[in-house]
C-alpha cells in the first residue's frame, strides 16, 4: 500500500470509540478529517495499526451555547467554523482564522478538534485557542475532564491528551468584535510561518496574544499583554508593546524562515493584529 | 545534523550506572517507545523502536554498538536505524563522574538522518531526540533509585 | 458546402479541441492503461547522496506474497545498457549512467532495486522489505567548493568533479580584451541561477508490453519525445528500432522534465521482455521531486565593458553549472544554449563565455521550461539594468541605444547568429503605452514619496525558438508530418511533434482546415504513437507550430498540387485552369469537392494517366536558421518595508512570435511561462543540504505558485513575421518564462534601489529581501549603490519613439 497496513474502524458513538481505543492502546489513532494524518501516513512517517474514524460520531460535531459558553464540536470542520453566521456574532476569531487555513479541500475534510490534538507548531487553530483561554473537553477511559488551552500544549506535537483520550469539544466564551488573526504563510505549506491572535476584551481593559509558528508550541506573548495592561491602546504604545512579542521564545529556524526573521515578523504581526482588532468596534 | 548534550544525575555508584548501561533490559525500558532489544553479540543490540512524536511515529530497526569502552568511565554506543521513513545514524558518548552518591553522566550525541525523515521531519527531529534523550535518563535515574531487580 | 466564404480559422481565438475530454476527465493518461496481466514496479532508492552499498538483502520482499521478483544492478544493468546524453560535448567525462545503482549511489533518489509484483500496493510494501545497508561518503553538494583542489569527488573514478569545460567567443579574443581595455567602464556582477524543480502536474509512468511473438515492444510513456525515446532505446535494451513502438497518451506537462530517456522506461521494457508480462510504474511525487530531472543551477560571474555614453562592447562570463550526478539527455547542452544567448538583443560587438560543467551529489539538472534561455536573458537584462544604474541611463534609453533597429534585420550577433527579424523598438513602445508607462512612474514617485517600496521592471528579451536546423542539433532538427484524405473526404493530419498541453491538436487543425477548405470538425490530429506517427523530433524548445505546423503545410502543398490533376481530369479542364476555394476545385462552372474527389483518388478507376492512388503526403521540415521571438515585459511590484513581501500590481507582456495561429493558445502559454517566472523570482528553490538531502522534496516545501500570487495580465502583441518559414511563425512555449524573470527581478531591484541595493539573487523571498532591508545584506559580488545615486530618478517618461512597425491588436 501507500501507507502501511492498518485495521479501519468506524465507530458512531463516543462510547464505542473510546473502547476501540482502549483496546487497542498504543496501536490506534484517531482518525479526524486526514488532513495531517494521512499525509504523514502517506510518507510512513506515520504507521498506526488501528484507525479510528470518528467521522460518523454525530455528537463531535456541531456548534451550540451552553452555560454562556460556545461548544464546538471537536470533529467540526474548518468550512463549518467559516461559514457559520451564529460565530461571526459570538465569536468572530473563529470565523476570520478558518479561511486562512489551507485550501477548500483542506477545510472541507480538517477539522478543528484535529488540528489543536496534532498540535503542528505552525498551525493555525492552537494560538486562537490560546487567545480565547478555550477550554478542552475531553473523553477518556475514565470519564471526561477540561483541559485550559494555556495547559493543553506541551511541546512540539505534544498535547496534554493521554492515552486513550479523544478531544470531544472545544468551549470558548463569546467575544466582541475587538479580535484578529493575522498570519503570513509558509509558502509552500501555506501553514503559519507567523500567525498571531488577538482578542482585545474592552470591559476588562485587557488584550490577549497568541503566537504560532515561530517556536515549538504556540504560545502566549504575555510581556506584551502585560505592556498593554490598563492603558489606551494607542498606536505607540501598541509598537512598544509589540517589540517583545517573541522575547524568550525558543525560536524555530529553518529554510523557509530564520529565528531572527520569524522573530521580526512576530513583532510586525502582533502589531497588526492588535491595531486590527483594537479598530473593530 | 543532530546534536544534543546534557549532564544527567543518578543516584547510583560508577560501576552500578556502568551496568545498568550494558544490560539490555535496563536499556529497553530507559528508550521510550523500545518493544524489544536483544543483545546479539557482546556489545551488539538489536532493537525494535517505535519513534517519533504525537502522530508522527514511525518504526525502526535499530542496531547499537559499544565502543571505546573505558570501564567504568566512558563509552560510545554508535547506533543505527532504518526505517521506512528514512535511515538513522549517530553516536552517543556518554562519560560517567563520581558525584557525591551518585554519578554524573554528561552525554554528547550527534546523528545525521537520511530519506524523508530527513526532509519532512527535519523540523522534529531535534525535538524528538532530545526527548528521547530526557527520557533515557530520567528512567535510568528512576531505575537506579529503586533497590536493584525489582523489574515491572 | 457554404457558399459565403469562412472567416479563416488561423488567426482566430479558439478553445481547444482537447479540452473537454481534460476537463472532464475522461482522458488516457498512463496511469489509466489497463492491460490484462500487468505487473508493477516499485523502486528502492537512496536515503544517502553519496554511499557505498555494503549489502542489499531481497530476500525477505520476495518471499512476499504477490511479489515477482526482486532486480539489483548485477541482475539488470548489462541489459538495460547505458542511459544516453545526446549532448555535442567534446571532453565530456561521462560516468557510466546505469539503470540501477551498481555498488555507489551519487544521489538521494538514486534507484538501488526495483521490486515488480501483481499489483502496485504490493510493490510497494516490498520494496520497504528490501534491506540496504549503505556506509555514507562525503557528500558533494556546492559546485564551486567541488572544482576547488582536495574536494570530494561525487564519481571517484574520474578524478575530478568536472564534467566539462567548454568556452565559446565571437572568434578574435584579442579583439574582446582590446575592447574591455578600451571601455571606460568594466562592470561585474555575481549571478546565481537556482536549482528548479519542474513538478509537471502529472508525473512521469510507464508501461512496457512485449509480444514474445512479434518480437516486439510497446512502450506507453509520460513523454515528451517519443520518437527520440525510439531512436535511443534499441541502443539500451537491444529491441531493434522497427520492433518499437512508442506511444504518449495523454501527458499531463512536462517542461523539460520528460525531454528524456529515464532508467525507468529501460527497465520496465527489460523487465516486460523478462517476465513475460506488462510492466507498470507510475512515479510518486516524491519520487518526481527527487528523480526527475532539476532546472537552471549555473552560477556566472559577468563583465560587462561600456562607454560612458552608455555603448556596450563585450561581455565575458564565466559560469559554472551544475550538472547533479549524471548527464542526462542534453544536460551539458543547457549551458551551451545560455552561450548561444549571452548577447540577448544587444548590439556587443564582442563576447566570450567559459562554462565548467561540474557534477554533484544532487539529481541532474537538464533542459527546464527555455532551457538555458532564461538564464542568459535573466543574467543579460538584469545586467543592462546594473549598467545603465551605474552610469545614470534611463534603462529604457539605455536599452533603446543598443539594440538593433528593424531594418538591422537579419542581424548578425556576436554569438555568431543571424537574428531573423525583429522590432524591438516596437514592442517596447506597445508594452509602454499597455503600461500607461508615465502614470505608473507617477504612482511610483508618490508611493516613494509616502515611503513605500514600489518598483517598476522593463526586460526587453529575444529568445531561440523553433529548435532547430539539423546542423544545430545533434539528432536532427527537422520536423515530420503527413496529411490524409480519407475516402470520406475527411482529413487526418499526423504530426511528428508531440504535443502536451500545448493545444496542437487545435492549431494544426486550424491550419489545415483553413488550406484544404474543409469545416474544422472535419480534421482530424494524431500524434504521440510511433506506429502511426513514424518520424518526429518532438516537442521542446518552443519548435513544434513552427517545424511540425510547416510540415503539414508542405504536406497540403503537395496534396493539393495532386489533387489538382485529378480534379483537372475528371473536370476535363487543363490544370492551370482551376481555381481552389472552399475546399472545391472548379472551372467553367463545374466544380469538385473533397467528397467527390477523395473516393476518386481511392476508387481509382477514374483516374490520370500516371496519377497514383490516395490522397496522402508526408513531408519533413528542414528549417534554415532558429527563429527568434522578442518582445517587452513591463512589471510594476510594491514591496511591504516591513515583512519583504513583494506584491506584483501590474503586469505588462508584450511578445512578438510572429503571426498567431491561435491567440488564446498563445495568451495561455505567456500566461503560464510568467507564473512559471513568478514562481522563480518569488519564491521557488529546490534545496539540498550539506549532507545532500533534498529538503524540498515534497510540495510541503517547495513551493510553487498558486492562483493569488498571478496578477492581472496585461497582454499585448506585434507581429514580426520570421522569413524563415512560410507561415512566418516562431514559437512562444518559453517566452513568458524567458521574459518575465528580468522583469520582476528588476522591478523588485527598482523598488530597492532608493536603499541602495544593488543586486540580490533569486529567489527574492520576504526573508531575503528583508535582510536585504533591514540588516544591510546583499548577495556576494554587489556593492551597495553609491549613496548620491539612489535618489536618481532611473526611468523618465521621454517619448521612446514607436518603432517601424505597424503594431497588431492587443
Ligand atoms: C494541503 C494542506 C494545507 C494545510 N494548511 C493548513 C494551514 O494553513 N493551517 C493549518 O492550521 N492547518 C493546515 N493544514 C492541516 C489541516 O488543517 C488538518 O486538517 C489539521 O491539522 C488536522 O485536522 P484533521 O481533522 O485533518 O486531523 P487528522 O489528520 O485526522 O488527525 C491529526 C491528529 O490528531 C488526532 N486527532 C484528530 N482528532 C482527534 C480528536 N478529536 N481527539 C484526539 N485526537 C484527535 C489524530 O489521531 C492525529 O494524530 C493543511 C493540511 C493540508 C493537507
Amino acid at each position: 500500500m501507500i501507507s502501511a497496513p492498518f485495521d479501519y474502524h468506524r465507530p458512531s458513538s463516543l462510547a464505542e470509540a473510546l473502547s476501540l481505543l482502549a483496546r487497542h492502546g498504543d496501536d490506534a489513532r484517531v482518525l479526524a478529517g486526514g488532513h495531517s494524518l494521512v499525509p504523514a501516513m502517506k510518507l510512513r512517517l506515520a504507521e498506526p495499526r488501528v484507525l479510528v474514524d470518528l467521522s460518523r460520531v454525530a455528537e463531535l460535531r456541531g456548534i451550540s451555547e451552553k452555560d454562556g459558553r460556545i461548544v464546538i464540536g471537536a470533529m467540526t470542520t474548518h468550512a463549518e467554523l467559516a461559514s457559520s453566521s451564529f460565530l461571526a456574532a459570538k465569536c468572530p476569531l473563529l470565523t476570520e482564522t478558518a479561511p486562512q487555513i489551507g485550501d477548500i479541500q483542506v477545510r472541507n475534510k480538517g477539522t478543528i478538534g484535529g488540528s489543536l490534538a496534532h498540535a503542528d507548531p505552525a498551525a493555525d487553530w492552537p494560538p486562537v485557542a490560546l487567545a480565547l483561554d478555550a477550554e478542552m473537553e475531553v473523553a477518556g477511559p475514565s470519564g471526561s475532564r477540561m483541559i485550559a488551552a494555556a495547559g493543553f500544549f506541551t511541546d512540539i506535537m505534544q498535547t496534554a491528551l493521554r492515552p486513550g483520550e479523544v478531544l470531544r469539544a472545544i468551549r470558548v466564551r463569546p467575544t466582541g468584535p475587538s479580535v484578529a488573526y493575522v498570519k503570513t504563510e509558509q509558502k509552500a505549506s501555506g501553514f503559519a510561518l507567523c500567525g498571531v491572535a488577538v482578542v482585545v476584551d474592552r470591559a476588562a481593559n485587557r488584550v490577549s496574544v497568541a503566537i504560532t509558528g515561530i517556536a515549538a508550541t504556540p504560545f502566549r506573548a504575555s510581556q506584551v499583554e502585560r505592556a498593554l495592561e490598563g492603558g489606551p491602546l494607542t498606536a505607540e504604545r501598541i509598537g512598544e508593546a509589540a517589540r517583545v512579542a517573541a522575547a524568550g521564545a525558543q525560536l524555530l529556524s529553518d529554510m523557509h524562515g530564520s529565528a531572527d526573521y520569524r522573530a521580526h515578523l512576530a513583532q510586525v504581526n502582533v502589531r497588526r493584529a492588535i491595531v486590527r482588532a483594537s479598530a473593530r468596534t | 545534523m543532530v546534536e544534543l548534550s546534557g549532564t544527567y544525575q543518578v543516584p547510583a555508584a560508577r560501576e552500578a550506572v556502568y551496568a545498568a548501561l550494558q544490560d539490555p533490559e535496563v536499556l529497553r525500558r530507559c528508550i521510550e517507545g523500545c518493544d524489544q532489544l536483544t543483545e546479539t553479540e557482546p556489545g551488539v543490540y538489536d532493537a525494535q523502536l517505535r519513534l517519533g512524536l504525537g502522530a508522527i511515529r514511525g518504526r525502526y530497526t535499530g542496531r547499537a554498538r559499544l565502543r571505546d569502552a573505558h570501564l567504568p568511565e566512558s563509552f560510545t554506543l554508535a547506533v543505527e536505524g532504518k526505517g521506512p521513513g528514512g535511515h538513522v545514524r549517530g553516536d552517543a558518548r556518554l562519560v560517567l563522574a563520581d558525584a557525591g552518591i551518585g554519578t554524573s553522566i554528561a552525554c554528547h550525541a550527534t546523528g545525521d538522518v537520511a530519506g524523508a525523515l530527513a526532509a519532512v521531519g527535519s523540523r522534529l527531529i531535534q525535538a524528538a531526540a532530545a526527548r528521547l534523550m530526557e527520557r533515557f535518563f530520567s528512567t535510568l535515574a528512576e531505575i537506579l533509585s529503586r533497590p536493584a531487580a525489582s523489574g515491572d | 458546402m457554404a457558399d459565403t466564404p469562412r472567416e479563416p480559422y488561423v488567426g482566430r481565438a479558439m478553445k481547444r479541441v482537447e479540452d473537454p475530454r481534460l476537463l472532464q476527465g475522461i482522458a488516457t493518461y498512463v496511469d489509466d492503461l489497463r492491460l490484462t496481466g500487468t505487473l508493477h514496479a516499485a523502486f528502492v532508492r537512496s536515503p544517502y547522496a553519496h554511499a557505498r552499498i555494503t549489502r542489499i538483502s531481497t530476500a525477505a520482499a520476495k518471499a512476499a506474497p504477490g511479489v515477482v521478483g526482486v532486480f539489483v544492478a548485477s541482475d539488470v544493468n548489462q541489459a538495460c545498457g547505458i542511459v544516453p546524453c545526446a549532448a555535442d560535448m567534446p571532453n565530456l567525462k561521462n560516468p557510466q549512467h546505469r539503470a540501477l545503482a551498481d555498488g555507489r549511489v551519487y544521489f538521494v533518489g538514486h534507484a538501488v532495486a526495483v521490486v515488480i509484483a501483481r499489483d502496485a500496493y504490493t510493490a510497494r510494501d516490498a520494496a520497504l522489505l528490501v534491506d540496504v545497508d549503505y556506509e555514507p561518503l562525503p557528500v558533494v553538494t556546492d559546485p564551486e567548493a567541488a572544482i576547488k583542489p582536495g574536494s570530494p569527488l561525487t564519481h571517484p573514478d574520474l578524478g575530478t568533479n568536472v564534467a566539462f569545460e567548454w568556452s565559446m567567443s565571437t572568434g578574435d579574443d584579442a579583439e574582446l580584451e582590446r575592447l574591455f581595455k578600451s571601455a571606460d567602464r568594466v562592470i561585474r556582477q555575481r549571478m546565481v541561477h537556482q536549482r528548479l524543480t519542474p513538478v509537471a502536474i502529472e508525473p512521469r509512468g510507464c508501461v512496457a508490453s512485449y509480444h514474445r511473438g512479434e518480437q516486439s515492444l510497446t512502450l506507453w510513456t509520460s513523454t515528451q519525445i517519443p520518437h527520440l525515446v525510439r531512436t535511443l532505446l534499441p541502443g539500451m535494451i537491444g529491441v531493434p528500432e522497427n520492433k518499437i513502438r512508442i506511444v504518449t497518451p495523454e501527458v499531463g506537462g512536462g517542461f523539460g522534465s520528460k525531454l528524456n530517456v529515464y532508467i525507468e522506461e529501460a527497465l520496465c521494457s527489460h523487465l516486460a521482455m523478462r517476465l513475460h508480462a506488462p510492466v507498470k510504474w507510475i512515479e510518486t511525487r516524491r519520487e518526481n521531486m527527487s528523480a526527475t530531472i532539476h532546472g537552471r543551477d549555473q552560477i556566472g560571474d559577468y563583465e560587462v565593458a561600456v562607454k560612458n555614453d552608455g555603448t556596450l562592447l563585450a561581455i565575458k562570463s564565466r559560469t559554472i553549472a551544475d550538472i547533479g550526478s549524471y548527464p542526462q539527455l542534453l544536460t551539458p547542452a543547457v549551458p551551451t544554449l545560455t552561450g548561444l544567448m549571452l548577447t540577448g538583443c544587444y548590439k556587443y560587438k564582442a563576447m566570450r563565455m567559459d562554462v565548467t560543467g561540474v557534477y554533484t551529489n544532487k539529481m541532474s539538472t537538464d533542459a527546464y521550461r527555455g532551457a538555458g534561455r532564461p538564464e542568459a536573458t535573466y543574467l543579460i537584462e538584469r545586467m543592462a539594468d546594473i549598467v545603465a544604474n551605474e552610469l545614470r541611463m534611463d534603462p529604457i534609453r539605455f536599452r533603446q541605444m543598443n539594440s538593433p533597429t528593424s531594418s538591422d534585420f537579419p542581424f548578425a550577433t556576436a554569438c555568431g547568429l543571424s537574428y531573423d527579424s525583429g522590432d524591438y523598438h516596437a514592442a517596447l513602445a506597445k508594452a509602454r503605452r499597455l503600461a500607461r508607462w508615465n502614470e505608473l512612474l507617477d504612482t511610483r514617485a508618490r508611493a516613494r514619496k509616502d515611503g513605500k517600496l514600489f518598483g517598476v521592471g522593463v526586460s526587453t528579451y529575444v529568445e531561440i525558438c523553433a529548435l532547430g536546423p539539423s546542423k544545430a542539433m545533434s539528432a536532427g532538427g527537422w520536423e515530420w508530418g503527413c496529411v490524409r484524405i480519407e475516402f470520406s473526404g475527411k482529413a487526418t493530419v499526423i504530426t511528428g511533434s508531440t504535443p502536451h498541453g500545448q493545444g496542437q491538436e487545435t492549431s494544426f487543425a486550424q491550419i489545415a482546415a483553413d488550406r484544404l477548405g474543409l469545416p474544422i470538425e472535419d480534421v482530424v490530429v494524431l500524434h504521440g504513437d510511433t506506429n502511426v506517427s513514424h518520424y518526429g523530433r518532438d516537442t521542446y524548445g518552443s519548435r513544434a507550430t513552427v517545424l511540425g505546423g510547416t510540415a503539414i503545410v508542405m504536406c497540403i502543398d503537395k496534396i493539393l498540387a495532386k489533387t489538382r490533376t485529378l480534379a483537372a481530369h475528371l473536370l476535363e479542364v487543363k490544370p492551370g485552369d482551376l481555381t481552389f476555394e472552399g475546399g472545391r476545385f472548379s472551372a467553367n462552372g463545374k466544380s469538385l469537392g473533397w467528397e467527390d474527389l477523395a473516393p476518386a483518388a481511392y476508387v481509382a478507376k477514374n483516374i490520370p494517366p500516371g496519377f497514383e492512388p490516395g490522397l496522402e503526403a508526408s513531408s519533413f521540415f528542414e528549417p534554415e536558421n532558429f527563429t527568434f521571438p522578442f518582445g517587452t515585459h513591463i512589471a510594476a511590484v510594491e514591496i511591504d518595508r516591513e515583512t519583504g513581501e513583494t506584491r506584483i500590481v501590474k503586469y505588462v507582456a508584450v511578445d512578438d512570435c510572429g503571426p498567431q495561429i491561435n491567440p488564446l493558445l498563445v495568451a495561455g502559454q505567456v500566461q503560464g511561462g510568467i507564473a512559471h517566472s513568478i514562481g522563480q523570482v518569488l519564491f521557488e528553490r529546490t534545496v539540498y543540504d550539506e549532507q545532500g538531502q533534498l529538503i524540498t522534496g515534497e510540495l510541503m516545501d517547495y513551493p510553487l505558485p498558486r492562483a493569488h500570487d498571478i496578477p492581472e495580465y496585461v497582454l499585448g502583441s506585434t507581429v514580426t513575421p520570421s522569413p524563415s518559414n512560410p507561415m512566418g511563425i516562431k514559437g512562444v512555449g518559453e517566452a513568458g518564462t524567458i521574459g518575465a524573470t528580468p522583469t520582476i527581478a528588476n522591478a523588485v531591484m527598482d523598488a530597492l534601489y532608493p536603499l541602495g541595493v544593488r543586486h540580490l539573487d533569486l529567489p527574492l523571498t520576504p526573508e531575503k529581501i528583508w535582510r536585504a532591508i533591514h540588516l544591510g545584506e546583499d548577495d556576494r559580488g554587489g556593492a551597495r549603490i553609491p549613496e548620491a545615486d539612489r535618489s536618481a530618478p532611473r526611468y523618465t517618461t521621454a517619448d521612446v519613439g514607436e518603432g517601424a512597425l505597424e503594431v497588431g491588436n492587443v
